[in-house]
């Protein structure tokens, strides 16, 4: 049974195109802001925050605590966005519900959005050009191993499994990457500092693997 | 929609972009950023959802979509809600980047701490996409077989191509969500959602794929039992 297809919506307007995207941006910030539907600080607001508050750092701090508390580790891969939060860092409202996907000796995991660029804005912040990519969000489902050997430089062997995880929904996913080896005597602020933005999307990897 | 937006296996994009934005600052460009803050005030103030919005840019022309920058893809989208929500006029809106590209009119400057977080508040809210108490039982359960129906709807997806057809295995229940099939086109429900794992041999053959598996979420009326 053939449901009724919707209409699309209009073709825009070509003209708007053709203008300088910084003057466009600023035409409808001016009409929001007289409409009473933004102001300027809030523009501004928006724009440091993404700057200074959101970021791998806090993902890297969750990470780190992860490392070091057991009990907050349970917590993070069954509870996601309410174990960040406990963490005194700034949580990005937008993003609900979070999963963290745990690697081990034998498991690389690996995330992306085929369909658009979602992202786990809470914990790594605004995602990197190469995420947004058709290049990157075409081929590492297909060919992930070649693609982190060829991008990335991180060369799995054949007993690591590699799991994609593509996120087509609201829950986003972050990578929970293995602590490093040697690092027992490391307090949990120096941890957090080895803890990559990449590691986390799961394009590179730290800790060891199975032999 | 079986759109440009949908890559997932597609060849010849070959090597990635350089890594940029870096931690220093996620923008290219300070308009970028303003661009984010147009959004968030799109979804705050109820005059278009997420759903509508990514049916949206997924309506450009190929051709736009590929040859565009990210940003400059999100404004040309949130022009178009906003003028079809009745916020701006489209001839207005031309009208007055023309002149501010010119530098022949100033940007608006107003002040109100308040509107951020009452906009936040609508943009949580749009990103909450689970519905509790909503639909009865959910048909399938955690190991259950699944094949992905073979649907190639003209309107919005988010089934992508390259699972359709194929079998995988419920991995998890993830609870009741907002179905954005029928969400884009202002509809409202909410159905069951499954973490499902494929293999990869199953989506690419065996030959095709270094992968092992691929986990995806989807939603009740894209599968059928096995």
């Amino acid at each position: 049974m053939a449901e009724e297809t919707p209409e699309p919506p209009e073709t825009p307007n070509p003209d708007l195109r053709d203008v300088d995207p910084e003057a466009r941006a600023r035409a409808l910030q001016s009409v929001l802001v007289e409409e009473g539907i933004l102001s300027t600080d809030a523009v501004d607001e928006v724009i440091s925050t993404y700057e200074s508050d959101v970021g791998p750092m806090n993902g890297a701090r969750v990470v780190a605590r992860a490392w070091t508390d057991p009990d907050y580790r349970e917590r993070l891969l069954e509870e996601g966005i309410s174990a960040v939060a406990e963490l005194d860092v700034e949580v990005n409202d937008e993003v609900m519900e979070l999963r963290v996907v745990e690697n081990a000796p034998d498991v690389h995991n690996v995330v992306v959005c085929t369909l658009c660029s979602c992202y786990p804005w809470a914990v790594l912040g605004l995602p990197p050009t190469w995420y947004k990519s058709p290049a990157y969000r075409s081929r590492v489902v297909d060919e992930p191993r070649a693609l982190l050997r060829e991008e990335f430089d991180t060369d799995l062997p054949d007993s690591v499994d590699v799991e994609v995880w593509d996120s087509n929904s609201e829950i986003r996913y972050m990578v929970l990457p293995q602590r490093p080896e040697g690092t027992d005597g490391l307090s949990e602020d120096e941890l957090a500092e080895l803890v990559t933005r990449n590691s986390m999307i799961g394009v590179e990897r730290l800790g060891g693997v199975e032999a | 929609m079986d759109g440009i937006h949908d890559v997932g296996g597609m060849d010849s994009f070959r090597r990635l972009p350089p890594d940029q934005p870096d931690d220093a600052s996620p923008f290219h460009h300070e308009w970028e950023g303003v661009v984010q803050a147009l959004y968030l005030a799109g979804l705050g103030s109820g005059a278009f959802h997420l759903d509508r919005f990514r049916y949206e840019l997924e309506t450009h022309e190929p051709e736009y979509h590929l040859e565009t920058p990210y940003y400059e893809r999100w404004l040309t989208a949130v022009e178009s809600l906003f003028d079809e929500a009745g916020v701006v006029d489209r001839e207005e809106l031309l009208e007055r980047a023309r002149a501010i590209e010119a530098g022949e009119r100033e940007v608006t400057e107003e002040t109100d701490p308040e509107r951020l977080p009452e906009l936040l508040e609508g943009v949580r809210e749009v990103y909450m996409s689970e519905r509790e108490g909503e639909v009865g039982k959910p048909a399938f359960s955690e190991g259950d077989r699944v094949r992905v129906r073979k649907e190639h709807p003209s309107s919005h997806t988010r089934c992508p191509r390259y699972v359709r057809g194929c079998v995988g295995e419920v991995a998890s229940y993830r609870g009741v969500h907002v179905f954005p099939d029928a969400n884009a086109h202002g509809e409202e429900r909410a159905e069951p959602l499954y973490n499902v794992r494929f293999d990869s041999g199953e989506l690419w053959g065996e030959a095709n794929t270094d992968g092992d598996g691929l986990h995806i979420e989807l939603w009740e009326p894209y599968l059928d039992s096995v």
